[in-house]
């Protein structure tokens, strides 16, 4: 009867002890996932708030732009890496490659390191050299023109498929770009209204809620095998009056 | 649940559950890179070791579970039947598990009670019924070799813990505890004969697997535990709650192996009763995890057994009651790391997920409940024996509570299935396979100006060499960005412009996990023709975004199972008979 009580008792004390720390260990995750969501909402007030671009992130854009080439770009190339976006930085970058007739593996490279960066404001920047230059009619300002227009392919070639965010392209000038213009590239959701385009075939682009209101073709602009709200569409689209329709 | 009687018909009634259940639901990926694997050796005559980095009795069970597509290849896209048929052999072992609970019952009347116990353990439940993981298989040798040991049977104990980690590593583990339990109560040379009984079994089922690629074998052990940046801590390992732990993971895994070390040497200090041995094999089974970098919590299973062991030999209630709280936390955790539409995508398509099985609680919140669980399954383990009385009370509430999650996550399940049913779509297992069978390999840059490029894809080629299905293979180099080039494959120039390409908006993962946005593909396969496990290229001018060009091999799997299917069965069978004496 003794052994039986002790075991008992034994069995009471552990159970209490247990529920004890069950509930001091409830307290202290309470606890700890409340500092976890305090420190999730802290980074996130930081994120909205852009810090300021590095010292020596600034240093790296400056040399870049005195010297654009492979070399100072590797080392801009970890800075943006590690380093958080900041549209001052970008538009210095993307300034440089509308400037300067780069090697196509050096102006891809970099292409690749904004949109991964901060592909927005990358964007951005691109859109507003552009605009600025379409406005002249001086041969250096179409040639800023030309490679701001090709930046601007090359940035939207990176985007991937399930990107749906608005982008705003509006009255730029993006007849150059090359053969792989509306190869497969995502142009959900963008806004092409008043720019002006260059005619051809895409292929395989994702074509769901993008704008052409006003654009002006420089040739007949078509689409095959294009894709609409997730669907394929079998055959040719043509562009026309800002819509797709089969011809 | 206390009669014999009611607990053998839970039993039947749990099976029928657990069997209607084993077709409708899997891991989309889990699952499907096994049957990838099988269809690989059937249909593309690749010998089964290679790109296998666990053991040789999972592969071997893994295939035989999959024979039926060979006979009748009309069968590989019937993914709940290919379902079933995976999960069946696990099925089997967690039956084989609880008999072995049963034998060893401390509590005759109960022994009935403690099998159902086991097989409506939420872990157990989970992993082999809903997910489809094979750790049922290493969990019953483990069983096996702990009820040999203490049968006093040291020799079979360790034949069967060989089998065990020559299926999946972890029953390795119980080990150093059999080799002190022969030596306490046999003698030296007992114990030497177990560590003697093991490493034969052990070599028996893992040198076929192991030999020739030692390398591949501990860098895949090594990636699935630390990462690929050998820096990662699961949030899933009591390690996740120590702050820097991501520093050090090599330290916390010899802390994972060095638990069942000190607790083998503690069993040194007296010949060790049934259940000092079961509890010792219990402790060790959750150190083995749960203090491993590289847990994840379908692994929490190994536990499972050996817990639901020792409760029985202790008609302990109140480990039982414990280990359904840890078993459940794990099922949470895996909730909160994943959303469970993955489950019912390769008998349904894409599905909605399951209404109820979902992450409630933040994942630390979890870790903490079971670092709780884990010390008071300690204390308890310790505590004195209870009274007949009180072990029955305890036992019986425990069965409750186990039953009454059972109830509820099976409902769940079920519910989950039913909702399911009528959007039924495609099974996503062609695509999952079409991305299987595609092995992308990053540049690695060497030489002036790093224009040198080098791939070596190990044996995940694994057509390279192989006549029958480098037939069904293709290679591309893809481009981020692309720019024209020159380059020098296998000493011939070749302009890009000059081979065929084709434009696409494709997110592809590199064998050494890094991913990639490709645009643009050029076909290369007749210039790598024969294909070789490494390649070397130089291209001019370089590409200067890391790791690109990738070098990508695809393979058509319904091209060379087309092609099979055409054949006769006498010839399919000769040719898998060739294929897995390949070495």
């Amino acid at each position: 009867m003794l052994r039986l009580i002790e075991s008992k008792s034994a069995t009471i004390v552990v159970v209490v002890v247990l529920i004890g720390i069950a509930l001091g260990a409830a307290l202290i995750a309470d606890v700890v996932a409340r500092n976890v969501a305090d420190d999730e909402i802290q980074k996130m007030a930081k994120a909205a708030v852009p810090a300021p671009p590095a010292p020596q992130t600034l240093a790296d854009v400056a040399a870049f732009e005195s010297s654009p080439d492979e070399k100072s770009w590797a080392v801009l190339h970890g800075d943006l890496l590690t380093g958080p976006g900041s549209l001052y930085v970008t538009s210095r970058i993307v300034n440089v490659l509308a400037k300067h007739d780069l090697p196509t593996p050096l102006v891809n490279a970099v292409a690749a390191d904004l949109w991964t960066n901060d592909s927005l404001d990358a964007l951005r920047s691109v859109r507003q050299m552009n605009v600025a230059a379409s406005r002249y009619r001086t041969a250096r300002e179409a040639r800023v023109a030309e490679r701001t227009s090709r930046l601007a392919w090359l940035l939207l070639a990176m985007r991937t498929s399930d990107v749906i965010n608005v982008i705003d392209l509006t009255q730029m000038d993006l007849r150059a770009g090359g053969d792989s213009v509306g190869q497969g590239m995502n142009v959900n959701n963008v806004d092409f209204s008043g720019s002006k385009l260059q005619g051809g075939s895409w292929k395989g682009a994702n074509i769901t809620g993008t704008i052409f209101n006003g654009v002006h073709l420089t040739s007949r602009l078509t689409c095959t095998d294009c894709f609409w709200k997730d669907f394929l569409v079998n055959g040719t689209l043509v562009l026309s009056n800002g819509r797709w329709t089969a011809p | 649940m206390d009669s014999p009687r009611t607990s053998a018909w839970l039993i039947g009634a749990v099976l029928l559950i657990d069997l209607a259940i084993l077709p409708w639901t899997a891991h989309t990926f889990d699952v499907s890179v096994f049957l990838a694997h099988t269809d690989a050796v059937f249909f593309a005559h690749v010998p089964p070791r290679t790109s296998w980095a666990l053991g040789g009795i999972m592969l071997v069970v893994m295939l035989l579970s999959q024979f039926p597509v060979l006979v009748n290849v009309q069968v590989w896209n019937n993914l709940p039947v290919r379902t079933f048929l995976f999960k069946l052999p696990v099925f089997c072992a967690d039956l084989a598990s609880a008999a072995i609970i049963r034998a060893l019952s401390g509590e005759r009347s109960a022994a009935n009670s403690w099998a159902l116990r086991y097989l409506i353990d939420p872990i157990v439940f989970y992993v082999t019924i809903f997910h489809g993981q094979y750790d049922a298989l290493p969990n019953m040798f483990a069983l096996a070799g702990i009820g040999l040991a203490i049968a006093g049977r040291y020799e079979l104990a360790a034949v069967a813990l060989g089998f065990g980690t020559g299926t999946k590593f972890y029953p390795a583990a119980f080990v150093p505890l059999l080799t002190v339990v022969a030596f306490r109560h046999g003698g030296v040379k007992r114990a030497l004969a177990a560590l003697g009984f093991f490493a034969a079994a052990t070599a028996a089922t893992m040198l076929p697997i192991v030999w020739g690629k030692a390398d591949i074998f501990t860098s895949e052990l090594d990636f699935y535990s630390y990462g690929s940046g050998g820096n990662h801590v699961s949030s899933s390992s009591l390690w996740s709650l120590v702050p820097n732990a991501a520093l050090f993971p090599r330290l916390e895994q010899i802390v994972a192996v060095g638990v069942p070390l000190l607790l083998a040497a503690w069993e040194l200090r007296h010949r060790s009763n049934a259940r000092d041995i079961a509890r010792a094999a219990m402790l060790t089974a959750i150190s083995s995890f749960i203090l491993n970098p590289g847990n994840h919590p379908p692994l929490f299973i190994w536990a499972a057994g050996p817990l639901v062991l020792y409760a029985a030999i202790a008609d302990d209630g109140l480990v039982s009651l414990l280990g359904i709280v840890l078993s459940s936390t794990a099922v949470l955790i895996q909730f909160c790391q994943e959303d469970s539409r993955e489950y019912l995508s390769l008998a349904f398509g894409p599905s909605p997920p399951f209404a109820f099985l979902r992450c409630y609680a933040p994942p630390v919140a979890l870790q903490f409940v079971a670092l709780v669980c884990v010390v008071a399954l300690v204390a308890a383990a310790f505590r004195p024996s209870e009274s007949r009385r009180w072990a029955n009370v305890s036992r019986n509430a425990a069965g409750l509570v186990a039953l009454a999650v059972f109830v509820l996550f099976s409902a769940s399940i079920a519910a989950g299935i039913a909702a399911a049913v009528p959007t039924r779509g495609h099974s996503t297992f062609a695509s999952m396979e079409k991305n299987i069978d595609t092995v992308a390999i990053a540049a690695s840059r060497t030489g002036t100006g790093q224009c040198v490029l080098s791939y070596k894809a190990y044996d995940a080629v694994f057509f390279a060499g192989n006549e029958f299905a480098a037939r069904y293979a293709n290679a591309s180099l893809g481009y981020t960005l692309y720019s024209p080039e020159l380059l020098t494959i296998r000493g011939e120039p070749t302009p890009t412009k000059a081979l065929p390409s084709a434009s696409h908006n494709v997110e592809i993962v590199s064998i050494n996990q890094g991913l990639f946005h490709i645009t643009r593909e050029f076909d290369i396969t007749a210039k790598l023709f024969p294909f070789q496990i490494e390649e070397r290229m130089t291209e001019r001018p370089c590409t200067l975004i890391p790791g690109t060009p990738l070098l990508i091999y695809r393979f058509d799997m319904d091209a060379a199972r087309s092609a099979l299917s055409r054949s006769s069965l006498a010839d399919r069978l000769k040719s898998f008979a060739r294929t897995i004496e390949t070495p």
